[in-house]
Order: C-alpha cells, then structure tokens, then sequence
C-alpha cells in the first residue's frame, strides 16, 4: 500500500510537470454533442451504517449539502447548456435517508424549478433502506423517485458485512424497509455485493431473490477503492464465472423471477452494437466513465468531478487530484480548463487508447472505469482491472457461450 | 598425448558455448524487439477477430429470433426472450437512457 502511494505521488508529480500537453477540452471537438444525462449529487457522505467493504473515506461525517449549493449546481448545468431531453438525478454517496425529508420536498421542488421546464427530471435513490418508513414511501410515490435498495442477499451474507457501528448486523432492518416498499406498491431494484462466500451459497442466494423479488439484481463483485485496497476477488476468480453462469441458468427457468443486472446488459451488447462518440477524428464505443460531463458528480459542498463518480471524495496523490471545480466559484465549462480536469482527460485518453490496443472486449466497452484503473493499476493511463473483468469480460462470455450452445436450435426453430 | 586429447574436447566445447551465446542473445533480441513491432497486437487483433465472429454470429441468431424483424404478418414467437426468461429483455432505449444507472454504484 505504501509502495503504490509513493508511486502515485510521483506519478501526479510527473504528470504536473507534462501538464501543457494535456488536452484542451473543446465541447465542439465532440459528436453527439456533449451532455449531461445523469447528475449525481451527494447531499451528505454521512452513513447511518458501517459497511466493511464501503470505500468512501467520510462516511461518519455529518455534514449537509445547502439547498443554495443543490440551486446552483442546477443553474450551472442549465447555464453551460449541457442539459438533454432527459436528465436523471441520482441521490448517492453515504446514506441518503440520512438526509431529512423535508430537505428533500424542497430539494425536487428547486430542481423542478430550475430544470423542470428545460428537461425531463427524473430522481432515483439508492439507499440501504433501514429508514425507509411509511413517510419517505410517501415522499417516493408523490416524486415518482426510483428506488434502489443495497442488499446481499440471506441474513448470513448480508449480515457478515453489512453492519452497523457497533457491530450488529442490518438485515432486519433492510428487510423490513423492502416490506414498507411493497405494501405502497413501490418497485425497487436490488444491489448485492457478491463474495466467495455468495459463490459457495449461489443456491441460497438465488433462492432469496427468487422468494423476494426484485426489478432488477445488480451483483457487484468487491472493488479495489479509497480506503478499500483489497477485493475478497482476489484468487476467486474462476468461481465468480461459475457463479454467473449458475445465477444465468436460475434466472432461464420457467417462472424465474431473476433479472440479473450484468447478464442483462451482456446480452444487450452482443444483440446491438454500442453507439459511438467522435473526438478530433477519432471514435470511440460510448462510454460514460471516460467521455467528459456524461456524468456530473456534485458533492455536499458544490466541489464537483466528472468521469467516474467514485472519483469524487476519493484522495489521489493530493485530496483534489479528482475536484475539477467547486460550483460556487466557477460553471462546469470553465472547469474543464483547470490543471486537475485536463490531466485526468490526457490519462483517461491514453488509458482508452490502451484498451483499444490491447483487449478484445474494446467495441463492447469503449474503455473500462477510470477510477478503477487508478485504484488497481495506480494510474488512469492504463488497462485492464479486475473490475472490468468481473462486471463486462466474465458476463459477456458466460451470456455468449450460452447463446452459442443455444444458437443451433434457435436457427432450426426459425 | 593428454593435450592432444583435450584440445579438440575444448575446442567442442567452446564452439558450443558460442553458439549457445550467440542464440540465447538472438532469441533475447528478438523477444525485445518484435513486440515492438506488433507481435503482440497481432495476438489481440486475432482475439478481437474471434470475438467478433462469435459476437455477429450470435446476433445474427437474436435478429432473426426477434419478432421485431419478422417480415409484416408473420408471427415469429419471442424466442430471445424465453431462452432468458426475460419478457423484458429488449430494453436497450431504457438502457442508453440510463435505465441501468444502478450501475454507478458500487456498494
């Protein structure tokens, strides 16, 4: 850990000295134009729980985004004209719910405001759901606000790491948070963080959400960032595609309710092919980690980054190697000018580049996860990671293979 | 008599040790040089051509089982949807529009 921290400041030290090569960013160099398609804001990096595998650094810290902060962070986008048809509002960072519903009624109310005759607003929560009460569902159905609840699964998988500060485990709570979900009629997607030990229990695993089911089971394997320098991952590789392809064969079943996030967006990518951006003559398959202002991540404060959301409130070589501006001082535009923002686009280019080069992947990814790339390999400007072999590489194949085997009948029925 | 035996031993020797320099320094600069010159990315181009193959193959199969590209009036049967099990699968629109955007999160 040591060793990759001293590599890091010498590689931000090197990269401060090279900096004037560095791309300017030019929104005209860009077809389709650039645009904003997913805001995401962190009204507090506070958490009311304490996961083991949880990545952000501030999660006790009890502060509050300003409902002037949240105005003009929506002016700024409204004023760089990087608003489109229709924008998707993400609540994210620490807990959500932490946050007072009141704050909320206002905070929609403002966007609404701000936005709502521009484009088309959506908001979407991604919440642990212990303090999800009759209140907050009612808050959901009157915002039309998408739900995501984080949940791994049986009490023993879940309650093995996600836990409160004193050590007890949530998956009571989580469970009843879902029973309110239901009983105002509210749909919800899950997230699981999958473990060796899930892949021991994929019967039960499968069982669970099979028995409590969900729109959409997004598995996350156990990513390398921030704070979180190992991944259970390590060494079990080969059983997380045993895993999928058990979870694929559950979810082909007749009556199976298992829509599994990953295998669907695989089998998304080899049906069509993934649409293209052009960048000064070059073009590449669209990815919003690595394209400029796809996403805009805001946190509590207004300092704000783009790329990788997980890059905001990370600390690189310095504590704003990733903080590209601060929406008091400056619009996102003119962010894009800074020092910071222009050394990231040079790396996450080289990096695209290399993906290009070296990985066969490439047309189905358009360049992996930057903030991935930085926490694995120590650096933007690089390749492949663990985490793009676990979330794109391993699903494609497993949903290919299977299409593979299937192909042959498929063609005869036809 | 002893030198005369041993001389042409070391001269074998010798010649051999040469010759085992000489290829081990040949392979090492081969070995340095030639991935410079695309031997690598040759493997890769032909990873990504199999990919491919295997990738249009495969969509090919799912065009033709998709009853969105049946001809009009011919009732072609679902047939993406019922190897996944997935009413729903066709939905790229929701997709592009971020309807995965659980994707960002990571825990």
């Amino acid at each position: 850990m040591a060793l990759q921290s001293i590599i890091r400041w010498f590689g931000g030290r090197l990269i401060d000295a090279t900096s004037g090569n560095a791309p300017a960013f030019n929104r005209q160099d860009f077809e389709p134009a650039v645009s904003t398609r997913l805001l995401i804001l962190q009204p507090t990096p506070f958490c009311n729980i304490n996961c083991d595998y949880c990545y952000l650094p501030d999660r006790a810290l009890a502060v509050r985004m300003d409902i002037a902060t949240l105005r003009t962070a929506a002016c700024r986008l409204r004023d760089d004209n990087l608003l489109p048809p229709e924008l998707t509002v993400v609540w994210h960072a620490g807990e959500p719910l932490a946050m007072p519903r009141i704050w909320y009624e206002e905070a929609f109310d403002v966007l609404d405001e701000v936005l709502g005759s521009l484009c088309r607003v959506t908001h979407s929560i991604q919440t642990n759901a212990t303090l999800i009460d009759d209140s907050w569902c009612r808050l959901f159905l009157r915002y039309q606000v998408r739900i995501g609840v984080s949940i791994d699964g049986t009490a023993d998988l879940h309650d093995a790491h996600r836990r409160t500060r004193h050590g007890k485990g949530t998956h009571a709570s989580v469970m009843q948070g879902m029973a309110v979900l239901r009983s105002h009629g509210i749909s919800f997607h899950a997230i699981a963080v999958v473990t060796p030990a899930t892949f021991a229990a994929v019967e039960e695993f499968a069982d669970f959400f099979e028995a409590n089911p969900v729109s959409e089971l997004g598995c996350n394997v156990e990513e390398i960032e921030g704070g979180h320098s190992e991944s259970s991952l390590n060494g079990h590789e080969a059983s997380h595609g045993e895993f999928l392809e058990r979870l694929l064969e559950r979810s082909r079943r007749p009556g199976s309710q298992l829509r599994v996030r990953e295998l669907g967006n695989a089998l998304n990518l080899i049906a069509r092919p993934l649409p293209t951006v052009a960048w000064r003559g070059r073009r590449w398959p669209f990815n919003s980690q690595v394209l400029p202002f796809q996403m805009v991540n805001v946190a509590h404060d207004g300092r704000w980054c783009t790329f990788s959301p997980e890059l905001l409130g990370q600390r690189g070589s310095s504590p704003d190697q990733f903080v590209f501006g601060n929406v008091h001082d400056a619009g996102y535009l003119q962010g894009a000018q800074s020092g910071a923002f222009r050394r990231a686009w040079d790396e996450i280019i080289r990096g695209t580049d290399m993906c290009e080069q070296e990985c066969a992947h490439f047309p189905y990814c358009g360049g992996g996860a930057p903030v991935n790339k930085f926490y694995e390999n120590s650096s933007l400007a690089s390749s492949e990671t663990m985490y793009c072999r676990s979330v794109l590489k391993r699903p494609f194949n497993v949903v290919l293979a299977q299409l593979e085997r299937d192909r042959q009948n498929v063609l005869a029925a036809a | 008599m002893d030198q005369n035996i041993e001389r042409p031993t070391l001269i074998f020797f010798r010649r051999w040790a040469k010759r085992l320099i000489t290829g081990l320094s040949v392979a090492g600069v081969v070995g340095a040089v030639l991935p410079a010159f695309g031997t690598v990315n040759v493997s890769v181009s032909h990873q990504k051509r199999v990919l491919d193959a295997r990738v249009m193959a495969a969509r090919a199969a799912i065009q033709a089982a998709d009853p969105g590209n049946a001809p009009p009036g011919v009732h072609k049967p679902a047939r993406v949807a019922q190897w996944f099990n997935w009413p729903n699968w066709n939905n790229w629109n929701n997709w592009v529009n971020w309807g995965n955007w659980g994707n960002w999160f990571n825990r």
